[in-house]
């Protein structure tokens, strides 16, 4: 896989514990964009939703939720492609360059454009 | 305590708006008490978090955190809708119907960010944790209520 996204390609993100980053009006808190190391997710890489989900719930549990690499362009978030040796889709969405936790207004847009799949 | 409108000349005007007024407040109240209830449960949920409750190796809750969000929660008139973060902290947040939001991002250290989206544009700002009620009841009364 190349290292390099295109506005096009989908990210995936798996949320959990189920109940808990959920809102009264069913949108999704920022919360559960915020993590100090970077936001970890799976690069789509083209596959299909369904085959997307399933591979990411192969490891994980919880609502798996998706966004574009233009939805993090549009915010000028930077995605990054970090593959493990358990998981060859790992990548990460980061604040900048040079910094990885995304700024409160990065994790609102995330969680307003995120779709359940 | 009852919202009531004071009038001489119509009497049975005065009744029913009186009991109309007092009804929304009750909801209001009993919403605030649920909400309440909500918080302080789901604390208690983020307080059991093992080791990499997120599925993204996210720590368990200090304790200490989770005592002063719990202290605050019960001293809010006004109750948030909370959340933990992978980050370690908790976020309690605040949504009008006319899409006004208010974001305040509470960790073990004194400080508090502040974030709002009023009228479509964002800010932030921190705080003393100490100031944290008086900052949510000014913007709450701003631009939540």
């Amino acid at each position: 896989m190349t290292d390099i996204f295109l506005d096009d390609e989908k990210l995936y993100r798996a949320v959990r514990p189920i109940d808990m980053f959920w809102k009264e009006d069913g949108t999704l808190s920022s919360a559960a964009f915020q993590d100090s190391n970077g936001l970890s997710v799976d690069r789509g890489n083209y596959r299909e939703d369904r085959e997307a989900k399933r591979r990411l719930l192969m490891n994980l549990h919880g609502t798996v939720v998706m966004f574009s690499v233009k939805d993090c362009n549009d915010v000028t978030a930077i995605v990054k492609y970090l593959p493990t040796e358990d998981n060859e889709y790992h990548s990460e969405v980061h604040k900048s360059v040079t910094e990885k936790k995304l700024t409160k207004s990065q994790q609102r847009h995330l969680a307003k454009v995120a779709k359940i799949i | 305590m009852e919202a009531r409108l004071e009038t001489t000349y119509y009497p049975s005007l005065l009744s029913s708006t009186t009991i109309t007024l007092t009804r929304q407040y009750d909801q209001k109240s009993d919403w605030n008490y649920r909400r309440r209830n909500n918080n302080l449960k789901k604390l208690q949920e983020i307080r059991s978090f093992s080791d990499n409750w997120d599925g993204y190796n996210a720590k368990p809750f200090d304790n200490r955190l989770i005592q002063k969000v719990q202290n605050l929660i019960k001293t809010l008139t006004f109750q948030p809708e909370l959340f933990p973060t992978p980050s370690g902290a908790i976020q309690l947040e605040y949504d009008s119907k006319d899409g006004n939001h208010l974001e305040f991002l509470i960790n073990q250290s004194d400080d508090v960010e502040v974030y709002c989206e009023i009228e479509g544009v964002d800010s932030e700002h921190n705080i003393q944790f100490s100031e944290l009620e008086g900052e949510i009841t000014s913007l709450y009364d701003r631009y939540i209520s």
